[in-house]
């Protein structure tokens, strides 16, 4: 059939000898389709089929059809608007917030030379590990009417601050979270401007300002909106942080879901909400792709070999800049140490006074905990076990997908990738909704309950895990595994020896990124799992909403460690294989190494 | 026949990357594939070497159909643009890399790995990674990695286009000599024509996925079978010409009697006239008819009478004159034509004085190559150039 339609691209041609001989007919791929068919129909499953059932839920009218009826007088409801206006407001003001602290560290990171910028660089990365769940925790911890900044403020000014319980409270823990990520994006582009047009400017007279305004802002620019567009996505689905640091008074589309399917068990509502939802965030997505598909300056002015050199903080002329740069620094390390530090004081302090290890001892029992809804144990073991299970399938199947998306000509479609990306556009409490009301049909039912929960966790990991792998992939040069080929290795083979060792740098990334939102997830969990069934974030939560703060603080400091001990194990056995493999043989080692010393 | 291409043809979506491709190459012979950037010839040898699937025609290696034999089943060789070298492994571990999946024992493939590594040069470099090495050593790693595994046929993408001049002509003697040692069938993909007639048995000549013409290197130099190889093998000027039976008339040169006029073109009415540069004689001005250009004529020796044989007489204005060591080039200009002409590199500096003026030239008659100006066009009732 292919071959038929093919043949209408020659019209009359005659038939050249050979053309109807033996074995013309290309055997198909078997290995590569499967390859290809498992991330699909994984994806399906757990991703598009839940969704779905949410959306065709949300659009329906108990009794009858398709209808927007329900979803057309929740969008009358007063209270609904402004709830979606608030919604919008906040993650407008916190991606603001964000940008505003974001580009000058991203500055800072990109340009200036201090000592621990290469630790600070490596911690941009930590927002998309650190649970929310823990900042939440620490900003109540560092900013409420006892919190140890609010102490210091009131013993500085003598004037009360009062943070914790207004708005400024989620846009700063927004901040907190995204402002890294727009670092993050900034920084690469920053460090992407090619130095001989900065400097081609300066010698046709421009004066520094000049340069930035003309040279450097409109090339980072694009990185800028996409950052803080990437910001706002996140503001908009964020959970934990508003359902912890809302209270009564703050309310987004996310947690009034999660209050209608939970708290009001109203699931008509619910799922409406959730399909406005879904559809906004869907909408903003496809926005921000379509910005950064037009935006194509930066990816036009990044060619050049030579790096601009980074000028050490405390050189310069003296001025506004070096005092204006050592404030941010300051500001940088209270704003994002603080909260973090806040959490670890809090773990060791007894609520009687002193200090001590009583909150560890206290998640660490095996005691069933009324609070918890389980042992706090269980709390533990079942966060290191979905996320060890969901890793490993979120990269297994994303590594498939990377790999059949750029090795099968047929399947090398942008739309094929958005499609494969959508899980990080998806708020995962719609998606968690959403499997909880799929999987209560045959067959899902004979999925056990944790298997439910690792397989979401692995459907939320997947697009990071394409993210990571995919560039690896693509940037391997194409003919390594041919000449592997070519000289007798099979399709297996070649990939094992030759492919594989030459991407386990990004392989490692996806594991870690993949484990560390599997840990740090909650907002799924709540939605999908029994009260009994607790992970990590869950028992910070249900002992944070009990005012237990030391067993909260202690739960969310090893929960840190976890995640970020995952991250930086992982972290430095990638960098180890780095070296590895770029080290010289063993004897030529030495000999340049006495050269170095 | 060691390989045998019938019919091939690759497409990808509406663009035909190879179009009908049919093609012997005997055993222990290179062939050398030349064709500008996006003609298909990369296409046709990966074809050959199992990691493209062709949509029409079959490959056969020693008479046995391969067309979808995979890639480690063929016992084919390939070295690429960028030699492909793995960053991982050693040159050492990169030569042993096909003998691997060869049942070999380790004293037979280390043998085999220092042979090679001997053979190339590198036998000192076995434990230096691919990053360490410069390119023209890594040119030969890849080599030496490819012939590893004995394969029946050995296939070299652009292997030198990645290398500075200077290494590019050394290697390709290198390259030939142990193709010769070997005796092992090759094909040689490049777009330098330069590298291609230097080495070659034979050459193909590829056009917009098509083969427009193959022989050996002086065949196809001499007697470009279209405008197209004409244009694309050599330096020279095309000047078109009007055919009759009474002789030919070159655009701006002159006329050609009747008998210098191949049999075919006098009835076909119109043609194209290739001069290629050793072709044009620069004459003094006015004076008797010596030669400038050929050496064998040098103006030291004026007395001698040149006897020049039959050809075209014109003038053309002296443009430019450029130096490259042994011989020089003279651009030359007759009414609207341009025209080139060698000359020993020695006369240069006399003629480049005299640029603006005007030179007397002559090409005999029997150094014109006659080309048809329709050759390029597919054959009739195939729609693909519309």
């Amino acid at each position: 059939m292919p071959r038929f339609l093919f043949n209408l691209h020659r019209k009359g041609a005659p038939p050249l000898p050979g053309q109807h001989g033996s074995g013309a007919r290309p055997r198909p791929q078997w290995s590569a389709w499967l390859l290809a068919a498992l991330p699909a129909l994984f994806l399906a499953f757990f991703f598009y089929l839940p969704i779905l059932e949410v959306l065709s839920r949300g659009f329906r009218q108990p009794g009858a059809g398709f209808s927007l009826a329900v979803v057309r007088g929740l969008l009358a409801d007063p209270y609904i608007q402004r709830l979606i206006r608030f919604t919008s407001m906040q993650a407008l003001a916190s991606a603001g917030l964000s940008a505003l602290i974001g580009v000058p560290l991203a500055y800072l990171l990109a340009r200036k030379e201090f000592p621990g910028r290469r630790l600070a660089s490596a911690l941009t990365m930590v927002p998309f590990v650190l649970p929310t769940i823990t900042v939440a925790l620490g900003f109540m911890l560092m900013y409420g009417t006892n919190g140890w900044f609010t102490r210091a403020f009131r013993w500085l000014t003598g004037s009360e601050l009062r943070i914790l319980h207004s708005l400024w409270a989620i846009l700063l823990a927004h901040a907190f979270y995204n402002a890294p990520v727009v670092a993050r994006v900034v920084q690469a582009a920053w460090e992407q401007v090619d130095p001989h047009l900065e400097e081609s400017a300066r010698v046709l007279g421009a004066t520094p300002w000049g340069v930035f305004r003309d040279v450097t802002l409109p090339t980072i620019l694009p990185a800028v909106l996409s950052g803080t567009a990437l910001a706002f996505i996140y503001c908009f689905m964020s959970f934990p942080i508003v359902l912890a640091l809302g209270g009564a008074r703050y309310s987004t589309l996310e947690v009034e879901i999660y209050t209608q399917v939970h708290v009001l068990w109203d699931y008509e509502t619910g799922a409406a909400l959730a399909a406005i939802q879904a559809t906004l965030s869907l909408a903003f997505v496809y926005a921000m792709l379509k910005l950064q598909g037009d935006a194509g300056l930066a990816g036009l002015a990044r060619s050049s070999l030579r790096r601009m050199r980074r000028t050490p903080v405390w050189e310069g002329k003296p001025g506004a800049g070096p005092v204006l740069t050592a404030a941010f620094m300051l500001f940088a390390a209270v704003f994002f140490l603080g909260p973090i530090a806040a959490v670890v004081w809090h773990s060791l302090r007894n609520p009687g006074g002193g200090l001590g290890l009583d909150g560890y001892a206290r998640i660490l029992s095996v005691q069933h905990s009324a609070t918890v809804g389980n042992t706090p144990l269980s709390a533990v073991a079942n966060s290191l076990r979905f996320g060890a299970f969901a890793s490993l399938i979120a990269v297994a199947l994303g590594g498939a997908f990377s790999y059949s998306t750029l090795r099968i000509r047929l399947l090398r479609r942008t739309w094929l990738e958005i499609l494969a990306l959508a899980p990080i556009a998806v708020s995962s409490v719609a998606l968690g909704f959403g499997a909880l009301l799929a999987f209560r049909k045959e067959p899902f039912t004979a999925i056990p309950p944790d298997w439910r929960v690792i397989l979401i966790h692995a459907a939320l990991g997947f697009p990071f895990v394409v993210r990571s792998v995919r560039p690896v992939l693509a940037n391997l040069d194409r003919s390594l595994g041919e000449a592997a080929r070519t000289l007798g290795a099979g399709p297996l083979k070649a990939f094992c020896t030759v492919e594989l060792p030459l991407i386990a740098g990004g392989v490692f990334v996806a594991l870690t990124l993949a484990f560390g939102i599997s840990v740090s997830e909650m907002s799924a969990t709540m939605m999908l799992a029994r009260p009994s069934l607790v992970t990590m974030p869950v028992g910070v939560y249900r002992f944070l909403s009990s005012r237990e703060f030391q067993a909260a603080s202690a739960m969310a400091v090893l929960l840190i460690l976890v995640t970020g001990g995952a991250f930086l194990l992982i972290e430095g056995a990638s960098r180890w294989i780095q070296r590895a493999r770029d080290s010289e043989p063993p004897r030529q080692n030495r000999a340049r190494g006495g050269q170095r010393g | 026949m060691s390989l045998q291409l019938i019919g091939l043809t690759k497409r990808f979506g509406d663009v035909t990357a190879v179009d009908g491709v049919h093609l012997a190459v005997d055993q222990g012979e290179l062939l050398a594939v030349v064709g500008p950037s996006g003609c298909g010839k990369t296409t046709l040898i990966r074809m050959i070497a199992g990691l493209e699937t062709p949509d029409e025609g079959r490959v056969l290696i020693r008479g046995r159909d391969a067309t979808h034999l995979p890639p480690e089943r063929r016992n084919v060789s390939i070295v690429f643009q960028n030699f492909a070298l793995f960053p991982q492994m050693t040159v050492a571990e990169n030569v042993a890399y096909g003998l691997r999946w060869r049942r070999l024992d380790r004293a037979e493939r280390q043998r085999r790995v220092t042979e090679m590594l001997e053979m190339v040069g590198l036998s000192s470099l076995r434990h230096r990674r691919p990053h360490q090495l410069s390119a023209g050593q890594q040119q030969r790693a890849a080599l030496a990695r490819a012939l590893a595994p004995q394969p029946e046929t050995l296939l070299l993408d652009e292997p030198l286009s990645a290398l500075d001049a200077d290494l590019r002509e050394r290697l390709r003697l290198e390259i030939r000599r142990i193709q010769k040692e070997l005796g092992i069938t090759t094909i040689l993909v490049t777009h330098d024509q330069e590298e291609a007639l230097g080495i070659a048995d034979r050459v193909a000549v590829m056009n917009q996925g098509r083969l427009v013409q193959v022989g050996r290197p002086w065949e196809v130099y001499d007697a470009p079978a279209t405008p197209f190889v004409a244009r694309f093998i050599g330096k020279g000027t095309l000047v078109e010409a009007k055919a009759g039976p009474a002789g030919a008339e070159l655009k701006g040169l002159g006329p050609v009697p009747a008998g210098h006029v191949p049999p075919r073109f006098r009835s076909a009415g119109r043609a194209l006239v290739l001069i290629r540069p050793e072709a044009v004689r620069l004459l003094e001005d006015g004076g008797p008819p010596r030669s400038f250009s050929n050496p064998s004529e040098a103006p030291e020796t004026p007395e001698r009478p040149a006897s020049p044989a039959p050809g075209l007489h014109f003038t053309a204005e002296l443009e430019d004159v450029t130096f490259a060591g042994q011989a020089g080039m003279v651009h030359l200009r007759a009414g609207e034509l341009r025209l080139i002409a060698f000359c020993p590199g020695h006369l240069t500096a006399r003629l480049k004085p005299r640029a603006g003026s005007r030179l007397a030239c002559f090409v005999p008659y029997d150094a014109l190559r006659w080309v048809d100006p329709g050759a390029d066009r597919p054959a009739a009732g195939d729609s693909q150039q519309g």
